[in-house]
């Protein structure tokens, strides 16, 4: 019995499964393509945005992060996010005026570290506790911020809010267990840094699923739309027939 | 000031689009536009990065000063291999800058590794074609990184002793190594190479060097930068070879205000070596005809090959201060029976000729009752009457961490012993990812104990220094 005639009962299975989905949800396969690329953008950028953010961030333990690193840490991770949805979003300023002040807020809540730093404790039980607990913080005040960029395009945007704080809890939570165990392991720090790599990675994916999801439902008759920006509509009018405008 | 702004702000400029481009369905030019932008973004954190940890300090060039003695030596050796100080844009500004704010005085940043010089070096141009090596020119933009470093480690006050880590190593594959093979030694088989010799055995028994822990797979191979899988030995007795290193700590001496050079244990002659030709003949001559005993461990070859280096190391000696008066010649050998039995480094007779002005022994030793039975040693003694001698002591490798708890108690045992300072092997696991606890702890751990100024050494560094004071142990802890 070959390879091929063992997997094509269940491959056939899983397409017949997808279709049935994407007609329940009636999902066109450009609808499929178009979220797939923007979960892509969102995913790589925001991990490679905090890969960078490591230039200028130096990880440490509890309190060993100055707030204005974070912040500039937090910031750039939520701008490069920005420029992937720029384009889909109805008002892309309110996003990002949203994404910074949410940050902000963190600050003033001593919470806008926690992408950077790791527990004290070895211990793994804890970790998870304290990983659950302080990304579920920076999710919800996160999510907090950007509901309010989304609500006037999104359907139900107040979902967001609970999807990304649980995202960030698993998230952290992932780093803060798999840090502490590699450190342990291998007796370096660099430990608890491959540890935040692999759960920013796990945020990206993750929140990148949940922004495509809500997007997709998104209000009005186009779904995953990309808007032109406010300069590219004032440049084109410029460019019509009849225009003063010497551009 | 302008160009700046435009620079940080063009990622989020949105340049005109045709009116077609409303259309939902994505455009390529809008994802070429993104593309764009993310790339300025990237850019954009990068030069912001550059900025918030480079110091405008470091462009002002420094003129050529004599630093007084420090009261206790706290110095770091900054390599190229399993570092990436060397070739980050802002790595030695951001390295000078925290070593100064913890305490530090001295630096022995390298110059001379696997034939390859990390300054430009014309003599080492004439004979391979490169006068520097080509990733650290690259990632300099053609700069030369010696002349920043020197520069900023005295407006830190810092010393710095450009550290000719290779010594007369050179991997077997090299430029030099592959176009003079004739300068080369050789084993009493033929064999050109160290790997799998007698001293490698000897050596993870006796002591620790950071190339023995060398393994092998992709991870390790990148984590040592590239490490060679061997090694030959340039002939410390052939002419040619002792010019070009005389020639390159010319080079160093003359054309930077540095306080002095540094060698280590790879300045030597590996006992297994000394069959070439060219020795042999050598050999021949001064002994009637006789040719060299099959044992490289017998005494009297030992004596006789030991005797040649210590020659040349008297030239050097001269060299330096003919070119430098005011520089230091240091070396930072092993602990002086090992280097004398197994590297032919008769460094307690370079002490007494007065050829070597520091010394910084290595003593890497995770035990500390062995780590003190070196310290208590004789030939340490003797040469701490002498010269400033200071311990070297190991803050680990990414494959064996140590604990700052060891740090600590074998600073404050070489302290207790009146050692003129201590130094410590390497730079990136002082404070890093490669440590165990983290850089901020470390940073912190490091600030406390050098500022716990309890050294009297100041009064010991001198040759002056009386037998009387030597035996006056345990001394008063002195606060500056």
């Amino acid at each position: 019995m070959s390879l091929s005639s063992l997997s094509e009962p269940i491959t056939h299975q899983l397409a017949h499964r997808l279709s049935i989905l994407c007609k329940r949800w009636n999902l066109q396969p450009a609808d499929i393509t178009a979220g797939a690329l923007l979960w892509l953008a969102w995913t790589g950028t925001t991990w490679l945005a905090f890969a960078l953010s490591l230039l200028f961030v130096e990880i440490g333990e509890t309190g060993e992060v100055s707030w204005l690193e974070a912040a500039l840490g937090g910031c750039w991770v939520g701008v490069s996010r920005w420029l992937v949805l720029r384009p889909y979003l109805r008002h892309p300023t309110r996003w990002i005026i949203a994404t910074v002040a949410s940050w902000l807020l963190l600050v003033l809540l001593h919470l806008c570290a926690v992408g950077w730093v790791v527990p004290g404790t070895p211990n793994l039980l804890l970790r998870g506790g304290f990983g659950v607990l302080y990304g579920g913080y920076v999710g919800l005040g996160l999510g907090l911020g950007q509901w309010w960029g989304l609500r006037s395009q999104v359907h139900q945007a107040w979902r967001w809010i609970p999807l990304n704080a649980g995202i960030w809890a698993i998230g952290i939570a992932l780093a803060w267990i798999t840090g502490g165990w590699l450190r342990a392991a291998s007796g370096l720090f660099l430990g608890e840094v491959v540890g935040l790599l692999i759960g920013w990675g796990a945020i990206a994916a993750l929140s990148g699923i949940g922004i495509v999801g809500l997007l997709y439902e998104s209000k009005g008759e186009d779904k995953l739309k990309r808007y032109p920006s406010s300069r590219a509509l004032t440049a084109a009018k410029s460019n019509a027939p009849g225009s003063k405008s010497p551009y | 000031m302008r160009s700046l702004l435009s620079i940080l702000i063009w990622p989020f400029r949105t340049r005109a689009q045709p009116l077609k481009a409303q259309q939902p369905k994505p455009q390529p030019k809008q994802f070429r536009q993104f593309r764009q932008s993310l790339i300025g973004f990237i850019l954009a954190g990068c030069l912001i990065a550059a900025c918030w940890l480079s110091p405008a300090a470091a462009k002002s060039s420094a003129q050529p000063r004599i630093l007084n003695a420090p009261a206790e030596i706290r110095g770091v050796w900054i390599t190229n291999v399993a570092s990436g100080i060397l070739f980050s844009p802002w790595g030695i500004s951001r390295a000078i800058n925290q070593l100064a704010d913890l305490q530090f005085n001295t630096v022995y940043p390298v110059v001379w590794n696997r034939g390859k010089a990390f300054y430009h070096s014309d003599a080492l141009e004439k004979l391979t074609g490169q006068a520097i090596a080509p990733l650290l020119s690259w990632m300099h933009w053609g700069q030369d990184p010696l002349r920043e470093m020197v520069a900023l480690s005295h407006q830190q006050n810092l010393r710095i002793l450009p550290w000719f880590e290779y010594g007369f190593m050179v991997p077997i594959k090299s430029e030099l190594a592959q176009q003079h093979p004739d300068w080369l030694t050789t084993r009493r088989n033929g064999s050109r190479s160290l790997t799998d010799t007698l001293i490698e055995n000897a050596l993870t028994d006796d002591t620790f060097t950071p190339e023995t822990e060398a393994s092998k797979g992709f991870l390790a191979n990148l984590l040592n930068s590239g490490a060679p899988d061997q090694i030959a030995w340039l002939n410390p007795m052939h002419p040619a070879v002792q010019t070009l290193l005389l020639d390159m700590v010319e080079e160093v001496v003359t054309r930077y205000p540095v306080d002095g050079i540094q060698f280590d244990d790879h300045f030597s002659l590996p006992v297994e070596f000394g069959y070439d030709s060219y020795t042999l003949s050598l050999y021949r001559a001064e002994h009637l005809g006789q040719p060299p005993p099959d044992n490289p461990a017998d005494e009297d070859w030992i004596r006789w090959r030991a005797d040649k280096l210590s020659r040349f190391v008297e030239i050097l000696h001269a060299r330096v201060k003919a070119k430098c008066p005011t520089c230091q010649l240091s070396l930072s050998p092993n602990p002086a029976k090992f280097a004398y039995r197994f590297y032919l480094q008769d460094w307690r007779l370079w002490v007494k000729k007065g050829w070597i002005d520091d010394l910084v022994v290595q003593v890497y030793r995770d035990d500390i009752a062995q780590f003190d039975g070196e310290l208590g040693k004789q030939a340490l003694q003797e040469a701490s009457d002498r010269i400033p001698v200071s311990i070297g002591i190991l803050t680990g490798t990414w494959q064996r961490p140590i604990s700052f708890e060891q740090i600590k108690q074998q600073i404050e045992h070489s302290r207790d012993r009146q050692f003129a300072g201590v130094s410590f092997f390497y730079w990136d696991t002082l404070w890093s990812y490669f440590t165990p606890e983290s850089p901020a702890q470390r940073r912190q751990n490091f600030r406390a104990i050098l500022q716990d100024t309890r050294s009297p050494t100041a009064t010991k560094t001198t040759a002056t220094k009386t037998a009387a004071a030597k035996t006056s142990l345990p001394q008063q802890h002195v606060s500056f």
